[in-house]
């Protein structure tokens, strides 16, 4: 009894640690990312496969990477964060976790109004934030601009997301920086003012909602419905087809987009390790993968987008503010969507 | 005992009392720093809604579970009626369901993905009415999930304490003429009630804690808001205020159970229980008819969903990954249990042992680790981690390095605290059930203490011991925000990936890990509800 | 022989600062059996956890074999003293057979040794045919007997037995007392017997009360 009692509570545990203990390896990069773990997983395979270093991955949200890095200080053994919206990456280097790198590979093949100007963060590839909408019930006049979901005649048509996702502070952010904070806060008042419903689900749930008539009018991430087009479901398809994609101000400052990246840790251990991910997910081999999977669009012009996103437009006009701007007033944004009653 | 091995024992259980304490009072500690601008504004925006939701939600899920949860046992242990000891067990079932995965797949029912939605579509092509019909992400949605998750353990505490009564105590309030309702409130009440206080607190604790179903219900709640402070407005001094009024609600809800239990002692267990007859009742459909109900929207539906999402996602299925979340939730969960029962083995030996009231006094301080949720935890161990590890590296001068952070032990720390109020509590008071006289009778025989521990203890304890050990299994193996704020690289449990699928709507992929889950839960459920069912049926 | 085997020497008891036990005087004869009575929370079983040595006395002397034990400073240790006792609650593990538990105070004997002595205990107090079942399996007293083999296992010169019997019927206590009776005469122990029935007292050569 006694030792089957040993075995159980005394040998095994031992055994268990020191399998953990040994696990290191020569050459490594630490990963954390806030992109889902299966869309990178191909990426990363290719990279470990062709420079033989091994990248260890940890997901979790945006904030809490970040906040961890903090935390973990010079101990954090983050080398590399890649995550989504500049808005998370600006607010990285400003907490000052991230550093400037030097490449010039990196330079190169990152545009510049893609990347820190600083050279702390860089872009990895685009999204687009724009109207979708339910063709039966609404006339594409009525929504032009981001504006317009605050009008009165959109009263109880309108689902959004919660304002707790980046994607919405960066939209709140971007016409804050072009209209001021009081319209800014008049527009979000105006669209909780609209809501069919309290936001819930994602981007997804929300179009969703446009197809099955708990709304007319959304704002949502192009990707995403470029994953439904795509979709082996029948039931996705068909919702695909009874949903309109709109970019809005088209005839003034173009619409919001928002890019994926990373920055390497201002505490990395693994720098050169790290630089050389980046530069192989900014290369041409990643960026078709990328961009296609994904439904995104890629960071440089000279790469073919997929068919699927060229059927909406492309090219069309983008809001070329200085991406950095969306970090700046992100916490201002954040603050707005309280005060309004945006859950 | 000689004074030495007393200092020594004195000095092991002050060691995991800091470890205890560090956490806990390094959040109290915070609230007098100044506060800050993030403070206000949580003031002024969402504090009311923080308070006023958990109040909300506590008051009615404590009520909806201390009903259900009673009124089931009464009828189970007092009524016979067709299939009564099938439901005595179904009954029990969502104590293996945990309450996020409750939470998705009723969110996921009427979503294009879920059941009602597809049935009802293809046979009626009612899709979209469904979908338009009801929406669950709400308070009232939280106050269901949360009620059909829990009444389980009020349920359970509930069987005992009613089955160890002879049934002569009814019989005399029979002859005094109590009708069924008086029997029920003048005796069948008073004797459960410490019963039901025990298992209600435990409810409101868990409710308090729950973070991932709050979360995804898009309700805001403390354990919300402590997250939301701490990551997304990265404000610290806020969280760890949030954290202590969390916590002062916490000691207070549980310095409460304590008085009002006041002397009396829980009803023993192993005292006789008498066979008896139950009563036939006239209304028995509708008995058979509300059982069926609550055990079929407390974990046959679930399954129906689950087996529906199954079927939706296999082909995408990667075997290999869930395979290595299997393994790495199993070995997290089996080594966290292992070690908090070696642990609390020893601290409830000293304190057998040398009896003093300091050993007695960290046994109480252990058993609150439960009452901290798991949210405020993370927080509260992850700050102190990393000024100590600073410091040590300044102190001993070399290159930073990550010493604890990030690593097993601290995940193991933090599941330490927590969940050792679990074996703590079935551990002391196994070993209060032991006689002194063992212990003189070894000694008398020439045996160490360690060889009185070893021989006659431990042998006696056995069962307590693995059932503590089961009970630490499945509270680990389903754990959700300590895990995924602390655990290392390449590290995912079964519930980070739920949370993650859930987080990307991703709903019909939960089908698989998700069933395994609940597999892994349901296991130990059927053990430990054996044993109670069968004690309370002879 | 008829030396002293146990002396007790103005010895005061206190528990909890509450004195149990004040100035108690008490010489036992090597071979004799004594019946200590008195009623409950007399004090007799502090008395006899002091004379076992599961507790320190306050003042006063304790001899067993006129050699000091406990000077209420210095205590010898339990295993030292050669003592067996029997508790009220008789303390059977109840994860080991009838034989294990005879067997338990044996342990720096053989395979072999432990098998005679116990078997030879087992045949005097009449439980060989439940040597292999488990506590909960068998009597009251024959749990009474298993506890008595137990503690008489290693061969203590004194046994002290605290209100084993109290839970017994008349009938049964009967023929229990003459087997001790018999067995320690044959062991030649020296026995201390706590109380509170006369009857029991009476079966024994020497009665005070407390």
């Amino acid at each position: 009894m006694f030792k089957k009692f040993i075995y159980v509570y005394l040998v095994l545990p031992a055994v268990f640690t020191t399998g953990c203990l040994s696990s290191a390896v020569a050459e490594e990069v630490n990963l954390y990312t806030a992109r889902k773990e299966h869309l990178l997983r191909p990426l990363i395979d290719i990279f470990e496969k062709d420079t033989g270093i091994k990248v260890n991955i940890l997901t979790a949200k945006t904030k809490v990477l970040i906040k961890k890095i903090l935390d973990e200080g010079e101990n954090s053994p983050a080398d590399l964060l890649i995550t989504v919206d500049a808005g998370n990456l600006h607010d990285a280097k400003l907490k000052n976790i991230s550093q400037k790198i030097d490449s010039k590979l990196l330079n190169q093949l990152v545009p510049k109004n893609l990347r820190d100007m600083d050279g702390h963060w860089y872009g990895l590839s685009v999204r687009s934030r724009v109207i979708m909408y339910n063709p039966a019930a609404i006339n594409p006049e009525e929504i032009m601009n981001y504006e317009n979901l605050a009008d009165g005649n959109l009263a109880g048509r309108v689902c959004i997301r919660s304002s707790s996702n980046i994607y919405n502070q960066s939209l709140l952010a971007s016409i804050l920086f072009h209209n001021g904070d009081q319209a800014a806060l008049d527009w979000a008042k105006g669209v909780v003012k609209n809501f069919s419903r309290e936001p819930k689900g994602n981007d997804r749930g929300q179009m969703t909602a446009v197809v099955l008539g708990k709304c007319d009018v959304t704002i949502a991430n192009t990707y995403y419905l470029g994953k439904w087009i795509s979709s082996k479901k029948e039931t996705e398809k068909s919702y695909a087809k009874q949903i309109k994609v709109l970019f809005p101000n088209q005839d003034n400052r173009g619409s919001h987009i928002n890019i994926s990246g990373g920055f390497v840790t201002r505490n990395a251990k693994n720098k050169a390790n790290a630089i050389q991910l980046l530069e192989f997910l900014a290369g041409d081999t990643a960026q078709e993968i990328y961009a296609r999977k994904n439904h995104e669009y890629p960071i440089r012009q000279d790469i073919k987008v997929s068919e699927i996103v060229k059927s909406w437009g492309y090219p069309f006009k983008m809001d070329d503010m200085n991406l950095t701007n969306l970090g700046r007033l992100n916490d201002e944004a954040g603050k707005i969507f309280d005060i309004a009653g945006w859950k | 005992m000689s004074n030495k091995t007393d200092t020594l024992n004195n000095s092991l259980t002050l060691i995991f009392v800091f470890i205890f304490l560090v956490p806990v009072v390094f959040i109290f500690l915070n609230i007098f720093s100044e506060s800050s601008e993030v403070w206000l504004h949580i003031q002024t925006y969402l504090l009311q809604d923080y308070v006023m939701n958990s109040l909300i939600i506590v008051i009615f899920v404590a009520a909806f579970t201390v009903i259900i949860g009673t009124s089931l046992a009464w009828i189970v242990s007092m009524y016979e009626f067709p299939g009564v000891n099938i439901f005595k067990w179904l009954l029990i079932l969502p104590m293996a369901i945990p309450t996020y995965v409750n939470g998705y797949i009723y969110s996921g029912l009427n979503e294009t993905s879920g059941l009602l939605f597809n049935v009802m579509d293809y046979y009626f092509g009612l899709g979209p009415y469904v979908y338009n019909l009801y929406d669950i992400q709400n308070i009232y949605g939280v106050i269901f999930i949360m009620t059909i998750s829990l009444y389980p353990y009020v349920y359970l505490l509930c069987l005992p304490a009613f089955a160890n009564h002879s049934y002569s105590v009814f019989e005399v309030g029979k002859s005094l003429g109590l009708n069924t309702y008086q029997r029920l409130t003048k005796i069948a009440l008073p004797i459960v009630r410490p019963a039901v206080v025990a298992g209600v607190s435990f409810v409101i604790m868990e409710t308090l804690a729950e973070y991932a179903t709050m979360e995804y219900f898009g309700v805001p709640t403390f354990a919300t808001g402590i997250f939301r402070a701490w990551f997304v407005l990265g404000d610290e001094v806020s969280s760890f205020r949030l954290s202590s009024i969390l916590l002062t609600l916490v000691f207070f809800l549980i310095y409460f159970e304590e008085m009002s239990r006041g002397k009396r002692k829980f009803d023993n267990p192993t005292n006789k229980i008498y066979e008896r007859k139950k009563e036939v009742p006239k209304n028995k459909t509708q008995l058979v008819i509300l059982c069926s109900l609550i055990v079929f929207f407390g974990s046959i539906l679930q399954f129906f969903q689950i087996f529906y999402w199954i079927s939706y996602s296999l082909e995408r299925l990667n075997i290999l990954f869930i395979f290595e979340l299997i393994t790495s939730s199993a070995s997290i969960a089996l080594i966290g249990a292992i070690v908090i029962v070696l642990f609390t083995l020893n601290i409830a030996f000293i304190s057998r042992v040398t009896k003093n009231i300091f050993t007695r006094l960290s046994i109480k301080i252990f058993s609150l680790g439960y009452a901290i949720p798991g949210v405020v935890l993370a927080v509260g161990i992850i700050t102190p981690t990393s000024y100590m590890e600073k410091a040590i590296s300044s102190v001993l001068d070399y290159p930073p390095e990550n010493l604890l952070s990030g690593t097993f032990f601290l995940l193991l720390i933090a599941y330490l605290v927590r969940f050792s109020t679990i074996s703590i509590k079935t551990i002391d008071s196994g070993f209060n059930k032991i006689s002194s006289s063992y212990d003189l009778l070894a000694s008398s025989f020439g045996y160490s203490k360690l060889q009185a521990l070893i021989r006659v203890h431990l042998p006696i304890l056995l069962p307590t011991i693995s059932s503590a050990t089961i009970l630490l299994f499945v509270d680990i193996v389903k754990e959700l925000p300590m895990t995924l704020i602390l655990r290392p690289f390449n590290f995912n449990t079964l519930p980070v990936h739920l949370y993650e699928l859930a987080e990307a709507e991703n709903l019909s992929s939960i089908g698989v890990p998700g069933l395994i889950l609940i597999i892994i839960c349901l296991i130990p459920v059927i053990i430990l509800s054996k044993g109670i069912i069968k004690n309370v049926r002879h | 022989m008829s030396d002293t085997k146990l002396k007790l020497e103005k010895v005061n008891i206190t528990l909890d600062s509450k004195v149990v036990l004040n100035n108690v005087n008490l010489e036992v004869i090597d071979g004799d059996i004594v019946s200590l009575m008195g009623s409950s929370a007399s004090g007799k079983t502090s008395l006899i956890r002091s004379i076992a040595g599961f507790h320190n006395i306050t003042s006063g002397y304790i001899y067993i074999d006129e050699k000091i034990v406990d000077d209420s400073k210095k205590r010898e240790d339990v295993s030292k003293r050669n003592v067996g006792v029997i508790f009220q609650d008789l303390a059977l593990f109840p994860h080991l057979t009838v034989r294990e538990n005879i067997c338990f105070g044996l342990n720096t004997l053989s395979k072999k040794q432990q098998f005679d002595r116990a078997e030879k205990l087992e045949e005097i107090l009449n439980i060989v045919d439940i040597k292999h079942r488990y506590p909960d399996q068998i009597s009251g007293g024959q749990q009474q007997r298993v506890a008595i083999a137990r503690a008489i296992a290693p061969g203590p010169k004194l046994l002290l037995l605290d209100e084993p019997f109290s839970a017994l019927d008349y009938e049964l206590k009967d023929g229990l007392m003459n087997d001790i009776k018999k067995l320690i005469k044959s062991e030649k122990i020296t026995a201390i017997l706590i109380t509170h029935s006369a009857e029991e007292a009476f079966k024994c050569q020497i009665k005070l009360r407390l």
